[in-house]
């Protein structure tokens, strides 16, 4: 069995908190584990890294926000040349695009997506949602070279962090990168991104039109949750992609999902129905998204919503 | 300019997928163009109609896929390569790129566009490993492309936000939704498409051994699978008053649940 390098993300030297998930995943497969850190600020985080336990940690800087091809550059060696089995990282914009690229760079085995392990060591077999999550496929490696694996957000139960501390090694200087970042519009302060989030609620057609989304954000900011749509009120040019929840937008797994106004086609419960507990509002009785909500209340969005927002906070006083 | 835009087919989104034998069972499920290679189709076309060029699209596939291929080229897409054999049924996704790879490197691409997943195995891989078997770079979940002669900027939706990319081609693209609105086909263009060429290639026409795709070669297999736990309905919280019923979900959401 050989070693196991994670690759943790971090954001201007802050560690994410999904590096105890990685660090979970490890432990799970089993044996000896290092790792990684890229970007700018990466010195910074791999000194948290080191409290996970790791053997060595790595701080791939190249200069630059992001560039694919030059991380995987900058990192391949290493991986290739450290006796590694497994490579992990995190099913999000960066992870796939430098896994990906380190799989094929290294001839690797890749399987992304991944909600499970069974079993330990090469063995292992994955579970991966097929189909956005119609199906759970359980997927095998068949070499005893190099595999290569991203976990999908919030599905494995994170290791918490100890008080170890581990050298850590630069590597990245004078990497040429073939397409870079070369500017970073962050999201604005107090922004909860969907695969991050506890509680998201999301709204379909009920809201009736564009400006009617102002029901959602306001729940939103009252109650501080993130903010979905269906894919109905993205096509129609009511609110940007980047909100929309199901197969062909965002799959995600909060603590609680309130779906207002939306009637639950099966392309968008493919994308919210491992959610803890769902919440359905909806003035049809016969939705289909209440064959799958936990708690619903037939009635109107725009009465329900701002009554829920002011009752929720009332209770956590 | 020279465009390759790589297209596959996937079951349709609103099409319920079944189990038999412990793997996906998508018989009589129709086959759609995979949504997000939509996007990278009408960039594709788009960009050629702006900068002057053609677009090939790539697809493989199999006896099916020429009504789908087909629709490709009604759109404004010159010609077509459609890789189809045998020996790649049950081939991985790197597999599969390096197909991808000697069906599109003799075509003398100044960029490849993709999807940024196909919503099928979602493996969200193939774009990003072909520019790593060509050498080039890429950028991924995009949102806006502007090309000046060898020059592109892109925009994509990072995870935390939007990164500005600059840099030379050739380069892959692989397009999120949200980029452009995908255009419908005209009856011209559904006409001229009949006598667009399609070039079928197999593996040995590509210059590939057999023994390098397919199940026997492939570095994962899938060995089995289940349906997701079936959510049971639930309850309609009734009451008198929306403030009643509101109640009535707190107090479940908070004493039952445990989720606030």
């Amino acid at each position: 069995m050989g070693r196991i390098l994670i690759i943790a993300e971090q954001f201007r030297g802050q560690l994410r908190s999904s590096a105890g998930e990685l660090a979970s995943a490890a432990a799970q497969i089993g044996g000896e584990f290092d790792a990684a850190v890229f970007g700018p600020g990466a010195a910074d985080a791999a000194q948290q890294l080191g409290a996970y336990g790791p053997g060595r940690v790595l701080a791939v800087d190249c200069g630059c926000e992001h560039s694919g091809d030059g991380f995987a550059a900058a990192v391949s060696d290493t991986v290739a040349s450290g006796g590694y089995e497994f490579v992990i990282l995190m099913q999000t914009a960066f992870g796939r695009d430098l896994g990906a690229r380190l799989a094929a760079r290294l001839d690797a085995a890749w399987i992304n997506d991944v909600i499970g392990l069974e079993g330990s060591g090469s063995e292992i077999v994955a579970k991966k949602p097929l189909y956005a999550g119609k199906v759970i496929s359980h997927v095998k490696f068949n070499t005893s070279g190099l595999k290569v694996l991203s976990l999908r957000p919030r599905n494995f139960d994170a290791v918490a962090a100890g008080d170890g501390s581990a050298a850590v090694e630069q590597l990245g200087s004078g990497t040429e990168c073939k397409a870079r970042c070369t500017a970073l519009e962050p999201k604005e302060a107090g922004y909860i991104d969907l695969k991050d989030a506890d509680i998201i609620v999301s709204g379909g057609r009920g809201i009736g039109n564009a400006e009617g989304y102002s029901v959602i954000r306001d729940f939103a900011n009252e109650v501080g949750a993130a903010m979905g749509a269906s894919r109905a009120i993205v096509d129609a040019g009511w609110i940007d992609h980047s909100y929309q929840v199901g197969q062909t937008g965002k799959v995600v797994n909060p603590q609680l999902y309130i779906a207002a106004g939306i009637s639950g086609a099966i392309q968008h419960l493919a994308g919210m129905q491992t959610s803890k507990v769902i919440v359905a509002i909806n003035n049809t009785e016969s939705a289909p998204i209440f064959k799958v909500a936990d708690y619903g209340i037939v009635g109107d969005m725009f009465e329900v919503l701002p009554e829920l927002a002011k009752q929720i906070k009332a209770a956590r006083q | 300019m020279k465009i390759v835009v790589i297209v596959k087919e996937v079951p349709d989104t609103e099409a319920r997928i079944t189990l038999k034998d412990g793997q996906p069972d998508l018989s009589g499920v129709k086959m759609i163009i995979n949504p997000y290679d939509e996007y990278a189709v009408e960039e594709a076309i788009k960009q050629a109609e702006k900068l002057g060029g053609s677009v090939t699209a790539v697809m493989i596939g199999d006896d099916n896929s020429r009504k789908n291929l087909t629709n490709v080229l009604a759109l404004g897409a010159e010609d077509a390569v459609l890789v189809k054999d045998p020996a790649l049924s049950g081939s991985d996704p790197i597999q599969l790129a390096k197909v991808l790879r000697a069906a599109i490197e003799p075509l003398g691409a100044d960029m490849v566009l993709a999807g940024r997943q196909g919503v099928d195995c979602d493996w969200g891989m193939t774009g990003i490993a072909l520019a790593e078997l060509m050498g080039w770079g890429h950028v991924g979940l995009i949102t806006a492309l502007e090309i000046s002669g060898s020059s592109f900027k892109a925009t994509a939706d990072g995870d935390n936000g939007r990164m500005t990319f600059e840099s030379s081609l050739p380069a892959v693209f692989t397009t999120d939704k949200g980029i452009n609105e995908p255009r419908y086909a005209s009856l011209k263009g559904i006409m001229a498409a009949k006598k667009k060429p399609v070039a079928e290639k197999s593996i040995a026409d590509l210059g590939l051994d057999a023994s390098v795709v397919g199940a026997s070669a492939a570095k994962i297999s899938f060995v089995g699978g289940e349906l997701p736990p079936q959510k049971q309905p639930g309850r309609i919280i009734d009451g008198d008053s929306v403030q009643a019923k509101v109640a009535a979900l707190v107090d479940a959401l908070r004493n039952e649940a445990k989720v606030i």
